[in-house]
């Protein structure tokens, strides 16, 4: 790969993939390890293409293996409160009532996790998502649903 | 089963439109000319890894040749050298169990040694 085309790619995604990696991490320092191990592997990958739209569900794919090797290995669940912490707390009065959103969002599992953010925030699509989570489409069409079900009731109580 | 509503799915949007607004790299990440540089580093090593795999393996090769070749030549008496392989042989046979020794010895220090090292990395 050129390095112009990784230096492009690299600009136009590395803030919101530190973002997703924190979020599923829970962790600032995990993520910096993560990112740098994420765009590493996508660099010796046989990755051939030159745009960007191409490049980012490829990338998100290898963190999200990441993300989940680095922590079943040690076969401990993702604890994001541990050091959440260091991350930017937010509180939003969408729902009338000031809301840790980052205690909230650790109480979903990794995957609960992954499937809101790649959905909502990075708009992906369903088999976009199952393609970067290793599941198949219908699967995430109805996690998706639980996942939001769970989110509602956790917002409301 | 309880649905969602459409006033509960873009509130879930907005909450989470929130909070990723709200999550930025609390420093510079590293620049792509500094992985670019990492990854060129990395493929440097797993070249240099895999060339000294293989010379380990072709002498290896070479001294499971030398060693045939030289018991084909002493068993056969054909060649000129056998009477000097053969005395060369007897005197290696004759301290062939020190060899044996030294050899499991080295293994036994070198993987201890491994083994510290893989230690004080987990670390």
């Amino acid at each position: 790969m050129e390095d112009s085309i990784f230096e492009k790619i690299y600009r136009e995604t590395s803030r919101p993939l530190w973002a997703y990696v924190s979020r599923m991490s829970g962790s600032a320092t995990s993520a910096d390890d993560i990112l740098q191990e994420t765009y590493l592997s996508f660099l010796r990958s046989p990755f051939k293409g030159d745009e960007v739209k191409d490049a980012r569900p490829y990338l998100y794919k290898i963190a999200t293996n990441l993300i989940y090797k680095r922590f079943h290995k040690t076969r401990h669940e993702i604890q994001p409160e541990i050091e959440m912490s260091q991350l930017p707390g937010p509180t939003s009065e969408l729902f009338g009532q000031s809301v840790e959103m980052t205690e909230i969002f650790a109480r979903l599992n990794e995957r609960e996790r992954s499937l809101l953010w790649l959905a909502y925030v990075d708009g992906y699509e369903h088999n976009e998502i199952a393609a970067i989570m290793n599941i198949n489409s219908i699967s995430v069409r109805v996690l998706l649903f639980r996942t939001k079900r769970k989110l509602a009731a956790l917002l409301e109580s | 089963m309880k649905e969602i509503d459409d006033v509960q799915e873009q509130k879930i949007s907005e909450w989470m439109q929130t909070m990723a607004e709200q999550t930025a790299p609390p420093r510079d990440l590293p620049t792509p000319g500094l992985l670019l540089f990492k990854a060129r580093l990395i493929e440097k090593r797993i070249a240099a890894a895999r060339a000294i795999r293989s010379l380990v393996w072709m002498r290896t090769a070479a001294l499971a040749v030398f060693f045939l070749a030289s018991l084909w030549l002493v068993s056969s008496g054909r060649s000129p050298l056998a009477p000097l392989f053969r005395d060369t042989l007897s005197s290696l046979m004759s301290v062939a169990v020190l060899f044996i020794f030294g050899a499991i010895a080295a293994t036994a220090i070198c993987l201890g040694f491994a083994l510290i090292l893989r230690r004080t990395n987990d670390r």
